[in-house]
């Protein structure tokens, strides 16, 4: 968050994060989109509950962003808008023992925490917000040098990745038979966090890894606006490129050696 | 203004055969062809054309589009493709994670998008194309290889698809331009634009298309046209080639689009929402497909 804000005060920046829901009894608890495994929630959120329960006392859903900021829709003449609740104070304690801060994790290691934050997108050195009413927007900060080079060897065809409230960088890759040390890692997990892997893996045939840590937050370039008028300098640049432009004149079969259409992904639906 | 008319379609189906499909119905045939979004924008449903990080929003809404989309794909938003003979398509997801294709009707008229002609008139072969320059029209090569026989050619997943029926004329006028060939796109209102590398332009036809294109540099530095103009670019960028019109359907060959055969059963449509039943721009099977002898 780069400016002071209030409970109830408009949120200005991109919607995400990780989905909680909450109740007029103050419970907070995390859970699946299609078979309703629910997480509840043991510590850590008293603060937000009460801030939560301000702005709608029946309860619903909010969401933490990778910055820690609580968010929620309120909706006002049929138009939800987005809300400032409140900072996160510290990282919540899960029932089932579900571990959204584990220490000891490597990059490739089987995430131990359920699958949500804030998504974002990459592709080579690429990364962009989905924004689900405009085009991909990129990210203005550049992540680590040490998560991207992970994200490249772990998912190098590239597709979306989670960051959550604790600064955890999680993505989902291809399922595979699991190598040994990843045994043993699940033959170590609680009955829980192994139902939550295997409904991320039958739902969408793919396995929750981690990949590296990231704090910084994310702030997005604004989209490219094509109603702008263009400038008379920039004009002319575009002219002239299209006069005198370079073509590689080498071609591998139908494809210019050097041309960048790039693919959209669709590997990580919401769950 | 664009509808959907919620009529069948008749299409050849396995082994050639004609079936009939009617709005609702699992769509058979490769998912292929122009592709559009329904998107919420500031409150309100609309038609866009999405790619990387550049959208354009559709000046108005089809006709009983919304209707059709909630109806038969089971979501009013989400991705739709139209096919070269005007047949709206969709994915809808039948299970957890299982999605198939499906007919949600025909495209009658044309989408507006603001900065861009989608039916032009009175182009000639040559011009800069001016309407939507990415995901825009089914995409087919024009081979210059022996037996190619003026088949039209696409491919999937590494393997090679051609059209049922031959077209000299299409492949007669892209040699006659791009003696080496490559690839173009017939889009939903029938028209066809080729990619046209710098370097491959034919000698007999380089004087009039350099002629053609400072008259529509021209028309692009009047201040009226930035939108075409950025796209244009963000085209030539992207490919190194021209967008460049070819004509319409209806004046080549048997003047109907193409329709591609199949010997038997084949899946097509497998995946999530966003599939699109042809391999990258860039992909291995197209780099594979050589272009000499």
């Amino acid at each position: 968050m780069e400016q002071d804000m209030e409970n109830g005060d408009k949120w200005p920046y991109h919607y995400r994060g990780t989905r909680y829901h909450f109740s007029s009894e103050q419970k907070v608890w995390w859970q699946t989109f299609k078979n309703g495994l629910e997480i509840f929630v043991k510590s850590g959120h008293d603060r937000i509950i009460k801030e939560l329960l301000k702005l709608r006392p029946e309860g619903g859903s909010f969401r933490i962003t990778e910055t820690g900021d609580v968010i929620i829709k309120m909706v006002e003449k049929e138009t939800w808008t987005p809300i400032y609740v409140c900072e996160m104070d510290m990282p919540f304690k899960f029932s089932d023992d579900i571990e959204t801060t584990p220490k000891e994790l490597k990059p490739g290691d089987i995430w131990t925490g359920f699958y949500d934050g804030s998504r974002y997108s990459h592709l080579n050195d690429r990364v962009w917000w989905r924004n689900p009413e405009g085009p991909r927007q990129y990210i203005v900060e550049t992540l680590p040098d040490e998560v991207m080079l992970q994200m490249r060897i772990l998912k190098p065809t590239g597709g979306s990745f989670r960051i959550t409230e604790d600064g955890y960088v999680i993505t989902l890759i291809p399922k595979q038979p699991l190598p040994n040390q990843l045994k043993k890692q699940w033959e170590s997990m609680s009955v829980t966090q192994q139902q939550l892997i295997t409904a991320k893996v039958q739902s969408t045939e793919m396995l929750p890894i981690y990949i590296g840590r990231y704090h910084e937050g994310i702030t997005l370039q604004p989209p490219k606006d094509f109603t702008k008028p263009l400038t008379p300098e920039e004009r002319k640049e575009m002219l002239d490129f299209l006069n005198g432009f370079s073509a590689p004149g080498e071609f591998e079969g139908m494809v210019p050696k050097d041309a960048d259409e790039e693919e959209e992904f669709f590997d990580d639906p919401e769950d | 203004m664009a509808s959907i008319l919620d009529e069948p379609t008749s299409i050849p189906a396995v082994d050639e055969k004609l079936v009939t499909v009617n709005p609702g119905d699992v769509w058979p045939l490769p998912y292929r062809g122009s592709r559009y979004t329904v998107k919420k924008v500031d409150d309100r449903l609309k038609v866009c054309w999405t790619r990387l990080d550049v959208k354009h929003d559709a000046s108005s809404l089809p006709e009983r589009l919304i209707k059709a989309m909630g109806t038969h794909k089971g979501d009013q938003r989400g991705r739709f493709m139209v096919t070269p003979h005007g047949e709206v398509i969709a994915r809808r997801e039948i299970r957890d994670g299982f999605w198939q294709s499906v007919y949600l009707g025909k495209l009658d008229g044309v989408l507006d998008f603001l900065g861009f002609e989608l039916d032009p008139s009175g182009l000639k072969t040559g011009n800069l194309w001016p309407g939507l320059h990415f995901i825009h029209g089914e995409e087919f090569a024009v081979w210059n290889r022996a037996g190619n026989q003026d088949y039209l050619y696409w491919t999937r997943r590494g393997l090679y698809f051609r059209a049922i029926e031959r077209y000299p004329d299409i492949c007669a006028e892209v040699r006659k331009i791009r003696p080496r060939c490559g690839r173009i796109y017939i889009t939903e209102n029938g028209h066809i634009w080729m990619n046209l590398p710098r370097s491959e332009v034919s000698r007999s036809f380089q004087a009039e298309f350099f002629t053609l294109l400072d008259e529509d540099k021209k028309k692009l530095s009047d201040g009226k046209h930035d939108i075409l103009l950025r796209s244009i670019y963000d085209r030539v960028s992207a490919t190194g080639c021209y967008p460049v019109y070819l004509g319409e359907i209806s004046d080549f060959d048997s003047g109907v689009a193409p329709r591609t055969h199949f010997l038997a059963g084949t899946h097509f449509g497998v995946g999530g929402e966003d599939v699109y039943d042809g391999d990258d721009f860039g992909g291995k099977s197209w780099r594979k497909m050589k272009r000499d002898y």
